[in-house]
């Protein structure tokens, strides 16, 4: 029904898609997992026609889908991970603003009716219409999207990471509908990262690494192991263990830190942590499962709901720990979050200076230029760097005032191999002059070669330290949420 | 006091037809800083056509051709080429304050624009006599943009423009459409707006007459908290206390006539003090699309 | 190099789109625009006359400077400008006169303009109210104060006309021979260097700049990007004070209700087309002022209205955007962002 031939997509430098091809049939249950960055989500939003291909097609029926008009066209419908929902408008009125069945002049009780139209066409159930949108749980709200969904009759049905937000009750309900459309002979694909639903839902497991299609078979043939395998690309690593066990002084640490789901849609739930001076500290897990609300905790910008941050015995509030010098902090998005694009390298590094002249700012930028190999000049806007010299002119900025505590946020992604490896030297470098160094990462290479132990964090809360050679599956399965 | 109301409901109309155009924009997502202008420009092409042509129903034509023309300039930039919509509506007043005060002069010649100028028609409610556009403003404005918000599917979509653009856009529908449409029925409303001062409040135009009513609008709206109903509600009240000066004025009291034109503003700046909870305008107000 | 080639584009085609404006209304377009050339800049006087009228633009245009480049959307400098003048007389006439006088009215003016510009800031901070409406309702409530106080409490002895009586002499700054050109003009280009000087020599210029093009990524960098966005609106309402007394001090001696006369929505159109640099607004500057001269030269010789000047801003900045060149140099990253007051 399906096929998808040859797809290629890039942004930029970075290569999303590399090389996809997939036939899926009428009625199939297919799962497409990955880690962070795989590629899938990218693949199957070219496939509903939100995004254009740079090579390849896709048809459906023999029919090129080139547009999201062709798409709904032909049946495709994919649910996204963010929902398309307009928040201070009515459940009623979020269903009603794309159906063809709204007349354009309505009475009192028009988009009422038209929204039960939809949920019973859809066969799902779904009660208070009139209720806002931003007054629905997140569950709910998918529910609202499903709805949509389902009443134009998809012949192909997409979810993306439809469960991340779903209670584990709202996934048994959900897989079962899911169950019920298949036999219907609705396709569905489901993208998620979540071996537990994965293999409770399809009956086919395709893994995306790195943007290509690296496993394709039936669940009743392949093991959960197999599978986390295939998405980390590697099997059992050995890390020789040559780290000293001197007693390291403790330098941050989090007590029961928890922080407020009203700013952070996944929330920290009671966190501790301990940073020793020397040490590199990994956090890994799939993104979105606190990290954002962990950043934010150590960088002052969330005030903890609950629980302290100490540095060096003291604890410390969050506007301090936010004027705080002798913390580092490398964010994830370097280029909304790390650089300022329009300003130019020296004025981007002289950021955190006190005092600033034109004359010490290019001396100094020359002397990080150097220092960090960083291939551009002084007075260059800093959104002209490539992404690697961008987390150089970060690390440049950040590690020169020899900080105490580094915290990096997925401080290689999208980096090319050199370029990751110096930013690796540089963590490095700075634990062995003294710092705590605490690497945020849903890479699970990066935390093997370069942490001292490693915690998998997962819907906000934290496991107890592992050692960096836990293989790897165990740690995808953590990840995954199935421990 | 029916002389008070009078004057209330005659002032407060060219404001309230503003306020609810700007309203119905700005819950597209379209935050017009030239509103201002476009007033000027409405009562400006109300004065010229309706001298030229001697008959009301010309003029009012001539107030929405010229709140239209403003409308395109404004819709070209803001719309057409996502130009920062601040810096649009600030060159939009500009223009107008200019391009009106200039023409106005020039083609004022012999006074042929003051006289033969016509009155808007005016309608018997029991005793009282009242304008047309009064009534227009006060009764059928109102419904009719609450009618459109709520009762269309052409408005569902201007508030999902100005709530989330992308989930309109996900659906297959012009963002660019829908905040067309809601700049179209503004340039209605304040087309009526300039021919109201114009041809009613004051007879014929003169250099910035509008007096920054315009900017009381789009304070209005915000106090209004983007609701119809609190639009007709902040005018009536602005609209009392600006009649309650004049009527003060014309008894003498010697209270500070000046003081009293202050306080509407500082009573919508208060208001932003006091009023519970954030300012929470539509999500996607000011914000340009494709952004 | 490109933006100066953008801004001389922008302001030929505003003086073009005055030539068809007056073209359409029956004057010989490049005859009329040669002799408003000359109004402006054919005599000592005319030129003396040009400069008067750049003054206040350039303070103004200084005020828009520093709050757009931090990303503060203040179009309230007409009244900032505006307190400032009130603040400059009532400090100039209680004090004996003479220059300790002249500076104190200038501090006393450029505290009021903060203080107007204050309220603002503490409303976007308090109460997430989008500073682009509240500094333009504080326009109309200055204005207003403005016409009270110069009809009522500081009305002339005389009580004839709604005005001030003047500042005396010695306070007043220094002219230059016959002409009317004063000591404010080395005010105002110290003031724009001093601007430059802060947002491109000093650490909280940078910061500053920062906080305007990426309020986040200042934020991650250790910015405290409330504090930034406070300081740009007191300092830029200061500056615009510090025009109102300027303008006093210099040119009216007096205060009456139209004081301010759109100095301050003119600033932002002078601002604009300096591309938001402040020695690029004195170039600026002086160009309206000569188109503002020019046009006052015109009414007077052909009875064109001056309003052709505010024509020629308004079509100089829409030209500006059509550009395109907008995108290039424009410092904020989402406008809608700030129009909506939502720093978080």
């Amino acid at each position: 029904m399906l096929e998808i031939r040859g797809i290629r997509k890039s942004f930029g430098e970075t290569l999303a898609v590399r090389e996809a091809s997939l036939t899926i049939p009428a009625g199939q249950a297919v799962a497409v997992v990955g880690a962070n960055g795989a590629g899938k989500t990218t693949l199957m939003e070219i496939v509903a026609g939100a995004k254009r291909a740079d090579a390849g097609e896709v048809l459906m029926e023999g029919e090129r889908v080139g547009g999201s008009g062709d798409a709904a066209r032909l049946g495709i419908r994919m649910v996204h991970q963010h929902f398309d929902l307009a928040e201070s408008m009515t459940v009623a009125e979020n269903l009603a603003l794309h159906d063809g069945g709204l007349a354009p002049l309505f009475g009192r009780r028009g988009i009422e009716r038209v929204a039960r139209e939809i949920v019973a066409r859809s066969g799902l159930a779904l009660e208070n219409l009139e209720r806002p949108v931003a007054a629905l749980s997140v569950g709910e709200a998918a529910r609202v999207e499903l709805v949509r969904a389902l009443s134009q009759r998809p012949r192909l049905l997409i979810l993306d990471e439809p469960t991340s937000v779903l209670t584990p009750r709202e996934v048994e309900d959900l897989v079962a509908l899911l169950r019920r459309l298949t036999r219907q002979n609705t396709a569905v694909v489901l993208i998620s990262h979540k071996l537990a639903e994965v293999f409770a839902f399809a009956e086919r497991i395709v893994v995306m690494r790195e943007g290509a299609v690296v496993a394709d078979g039936p669940s009743a043939a392949t093991t959960r192991e197999q599978v986390a395998r295939a998405m980390i690309g590697r099997d059992l690593r050995t890390v020789p263990p040559s780290r000293s066990d001197d007693p390291h002084p403790v330098r941050l640490r989090l007590t029961d830190l928890a922080t407020s789901p009203a700013s952070h849609r996944v929330p920290l739930r009671g966190v501790d942590l301990e940073l020793r001076a020397g040490r590199i500290s990994a956090i890994v897990g799939v993104a979105g499962n606190g990290q954002n609300a962990l950043a934010d905790a150590l960088r002052g910008l969330a005030q903890p709901s609950r629980g302290h941050i100490e540095i060096d015995g003291a604890v410390i509030a969050a506007p301090a720990l936010f004027r705080s010098r002798r913390l580092a902090h490398i964010p994830s998005d370097r280029a909304r979050e790390g650089i300022v694009r329009e300003l130019t390298v020296a004025e981007n590094l002289a950021l955190r200076a006190r005092r600033w002249s034109r004359g010490g700012a290019r001396a100094r930028a020359r002397a990080a230029i150097a220092r960090f190999g960083i291939r551009g000049t002084p007075d260059q806007a800093a959104g002209s760097l490539s992404g690697g010299n961008q987390q150089k002119l970060i690390l440049a900025r950040e590690l020169e005032r020899a900080p105490e505590v580094i915290v990096a946020s997925e401080p290689t992604r999208g980096l090319d191999f050199d370029a990751a490896r110096f930013v690796h030297e540089r963590l490095r470098a700075a634990a062995a002059a003294g710092a705590a160094v605490l690497v945020i990462t849903s890479d699970l290479d990066e935390a093997a070669s370069l942490a001292d132990e490693v915690r998998v964090i997962s819907a906000g809360s934290l496991s107890e330290p592992l050692a960096p050679d836990t293989p790897a599956a165990e740690l995808g399965l953590r990840m995954a949420g199935t421990h | 006091m029916s002389q008070l109301l009078e004057l209330t409901l005659l002032a407060g109309a060219p404001l309230l037809l503003a306020v609810i155009g700007e309203l119905i924009l700005q819950r597209s997502g379209v935050l017009n800083i030239g509103l201002e202008g476009m007033l000027l420009a409405a009562a400006f092409g109300a004065t010229l056509a309706g001298a030229t042509s001697g008959s009301a129903l010309g003029g009012i034509a001539g107030g929405v051709a010229g709140a239209a023309a403003a409308a395109a300039l404004f819709g070209a930039l803001a719309l057409w080429r996502a130009a920062d919509p601040i810096v649009s509506g600030v060159a939009l007043n500009l223009l107008c304050l200019g391009a009106t005060g200039v023409l106005y002069r020039e083609l004022n010649e012999g006074n042929r624009l003051v006289e033969g100028l016509p009155r808007l028609p005016r309608l018997s409610v029991g005793a009282m006599e009242i304008d047309a556009v009064v009534f227009f403003a006060w009764v059928v404005a109102p419904l009719m943009a609450a009618a459109l918000l709520w009762r269309t599917r052409a408005g569902l979509r201007m508030r999902a423009a100005g709530e989330n653009p992308d989930a309109l856009a996900w659906g297959g529908r012009s963002v660019a459409r829908a905040r067309w449409l809601a700049l179209a029925f503004e340039v209605v409303l304040a087309g009526f707006a300039g021919a109201a001062l114009s041809l009613g409040l004051a007879q014929g135009f003169a250099e910035n007459m509008v007096a920054g009513r315009g900017f009381i609008a789009l304070a209005i709206v915000i106090f209004a908290r983007w609701s119809v109903a609190g639009a007709v509600a902040g005018v009536a009240l602005f609209s009392f206390a600006t009649a309650l000066q004049y009527a003060i004025q014309a008894g003498g009291s010697g209270i500070a006539f000046h003081l009293l034109l202050g306080f509407p503003y500082v009573a919508t700046l208060a208001f932003l003090v006091v009023a519970p909870g954030s300012v929470q305008a539509p999500r996607a107000l000011g914000r340009p699309y494709p952004s | 190099m490109r933006r100066l080639v953008s801004a001389l584009l922008a302001a030929s085609l505003g003086l073009i789109a005055i030539g068809a404006i007056l073209g359409l209304l029956g004057h010989p377009p490049l005859h009329t625009l040669a002799r408003m050339a000359a109004g402006a800049l054919g005599s000592p006087w005319a030129l003396a006359e040009t400069l008067l009228k750049s003054v206040p633009l350039l303070f103004t245009a200084l005020a828009v400077v520093v709050a757009f480049r931090a990303g503060v959307w203040n179009i309230g400098a007409e009244g900032q400008f505006v307190v400032g003048a009130i603040a400059a007389l009532v400090v100039a006439r209680a004090l004996p006169a003479g220059s300790f006088a002249t500076a104190a009215a200038v501090a006393a003016a450029m505290l009021a303009g903060a203080a107007w510009g204050g309220i603002a800031a503490l409303l976007r901070l308090g109460r997430n109210a989008p500073e682009v409406l509240t500094t333009i309702l504080l326009n109309f409530v200055a204005l207003h104060l403005l016409g009270w106080l110069a009809g009522g409490p500081l009305q002339e002895q005389a009580r004839r006309y709604p005005q001030s009586d003047p500042v005396p002499a010695a306070t007043l700054l220094d002219t230059a021979g016959s002409t009317r050109f004063h000591a404010g003009i080395w005010i105002a280009v110290a003031a724009a260097i001093l601007v430059h000087a802060l947002l491109f020599r000093t650490a909280a210029g940078l910061r500053l700049r920062a906080v305007g093009a990426n309020p986040l990524a200042a934020r991650w960098a250790g910015v405290e990007v409330r504090r930034h966005l406070a300081g740009a609106m007191l300092l830029s309402g200061a500056i615009a004070g510090a025009g109102g007394a300027v303008e006093l001090l210099g040119v009216t001696h007096r205060l009456y209700e139209r004081f301010a006369s759109g100095a301050g929505y003119s600033g932002i159109a002078v601002a604009l087309l300096a591309q938001l640099h402040p020695i690029g607004s004195i170039a600026s500057a002086a160009f309206f002022g000569a188109l503002a001269t020019g046009a006052g030269a015109l009414q007077r010789s052909e009875g064109i209205p001056a309003a052709l000047a505010t024509f020629g801003q308004g079509a100089t900045v829409i030209v500006l955007l059509t550009l395109g060149s907008v995108r290039s140099w424009w410092p904020f990253p989402r406008p809608g962002r700030l129009a909506r007051g939502g720093e978080r």
